[in-house]
């Protein structure tokens, strides 16, 4: 497929709360194959809403596009496979026993025979630098590693699209720059939501700025980061 | 004729205590202390043990302690032989309702994170100067139980969008080998002895 394509392609997408409160006021947004940006605003500018939007985990009114197909009910699963997603913490993510388990279970309800789910988990977590702990339970790793561990299950999916919700939170420095490293590697599409604006300046280049439900400047990161007051000087 | 019973007792307890005994050391697992870990049914048995004792039924009260115990270290045995995924799977597998299932399974899988928030919420509580209070416990309690309905949405959110739905594909398939053929036979025979002598009445 062309890399001047919109892998994803979102219109005049709302959204408002049990509560009432308006999340998305109309976000139009487009992404093409192969592209790396990074979502930026403050908290509950509603980053998090849309992305919940674009694999059908909540619904708006709107219409959205992934990889060609119509996001609708009836094709959330086929959708789902073509989304990864990264939780903010990775405990949520991690819910098996084991972390091979873990890492095997996007393959094995893609429907994979056993043996081959368990070969994308193992090159998944030696793709990530755990191999080694694919028999360790997820509350005996690090955070650095716990991290890891849920990039490796979101990857053993094979997705073509990479979403990931503030990915540095719980991470020391080193463990940074080693998610840092290994994310730059990938050849996916890549939707990055956070408030470390050195780590989003490094891996993306382009930039939403979303404020109140809406995106309110798209551009280039640097330019994004400037004009929002966004950095720490 | 209770010295008769008591007897059976004695051979049904043996029959059962072979078969757990077995089991352990298939299982590689040091059977001295599966057997000693039994007992800590004691308290509560030895209580009804002891009334039944003094009410003049020996045979009763010995029936009382070894069942108890014999029950115990056989889910001593399970649990330490069984990996928990497996025993779910099991569980599953003999018509427990799923829901209960997979409610089980994310107790296990989320209760050292929640005693990890509670004790970092202690550690808070004493740095700000405060004391062990019932009106602390409880709002803490409720505290916990606001951000683990708020985790549960969340690792609900990660199934689903890692294409789950609501119960865990297994890695290691189940299938029976022939010790577990042996040890079914094993107990089945000896439950029917137990009957047929009315050993463990």
């Amino acid at each position: 497929m062309s890399h001047h394509q919109p892998i994803i392609e979102v219109r005049g997408l709302r959204y408002r709360y049990e509560d009432g409160t308006e999340a998305l006021c109309g976000v139009d947004f487009m992404v093409h194959r192969g592209e790396r940006v990074s979502l930026l605003g403050a908290n509950g500018s509603g980053k998090t809403t849309f992305l919940l939007h674009l694999n059908g985990i909540l619904h708006g009114e709107g219409y959205i596009e992934v990889a060609g197909t119509e996001l609708s009910k009836a094709n959330l699963k086929q959708i789902r496979r073509k989304i990864g997603f990264l939780f903010q913490d990775p405990e949520d993510q991690l819910f098996l026993p084991t972390v091979l388990e873990d890492v095997a279970f996007a393959p094995l309800e893609q429907g994979c025979p056993v043996e081959e789910a368990k070969r994308r988990a193992m090159a998944a977590l030696e793709w990530v630098g755990l191999a080694s702990d694919a028999h360790r339970a997820p509350h005996r790793l690090s955070a650095g590693q716990r991290q890891r561990a849920a990039l490796a299950g979101v990857l053993a999916a094979e997705p073509e699209i990479l979403v990931l919700d503030e990915p540095t939170t719980h991470l020391d420095p080193p463990s940074r720059r080693s998610l840092l490293a290994l994310l730059d590697s990938l050849p996916q599409t890549l939707l990055l939501v956070t408030h470390d604006v050195a780590f989003a300046a490094r891996l993306t280049r382009r930039a939403v700025f979303f404020d109140h439900g809406r995106i309110v400047a798209d551009g280039p990161i640097q330019t994004i980061v400037r004009e929002s007051h966004w950095s720490l000087d | 004729m209770p010295a008769r019973d008591t007897v059976s007792l004695c051979l049904g307890v043996a029959a059962a205590f072979a078969i757990l005994a077995a089991a352990a050391i298939s299982a590689r697992l040091p059977v001295l202390s599966i057997l000693a870990r039994g007992w800590v049914v004691l308290p509560f048995t030895g209580l009804f043990a002891l009334l039944a004792w003094i009410e003049g039924d020996p045979h009763r009260a010995l029936s009382l302690l070894s069942k108890s115990w014999l029950s115990a270290v056989a889910v001593v045995l399970l649990m330490a032989s069984t990996p928990l995924e497996r025993l779910f799977a099991g569980l599953e597998k003999m018509g427990l309702p799923l829901l209960l299932v997979s409610v089980v399974q994310f107790v296990w899988r989320y209760l050292h994170v929640a005693f990890a928030q509670l004790d970092r919420m202690r550690i808070a509580r004493a740095a700000r100067g405060g004391e062990h209070r019932f009106v602390f416990a409880t709002s803490t309690v409720a505290v916990l139980f606001a951000s683990s309905a708020a985790r549960a949405e969340r690792v609900h959110w990660a199934l689903l969008s890692r294409g789950g739905e609501s119960h865990f594909p297994l890695l290691y398939p189940l299938t029976m080998r022939w010790v577990d053929y042996a040890f079914l036979a094993a107990a089945l025979l000896s439950a029917a002895l137990l009957v047929v002598s009315g050993g463990l009445r």
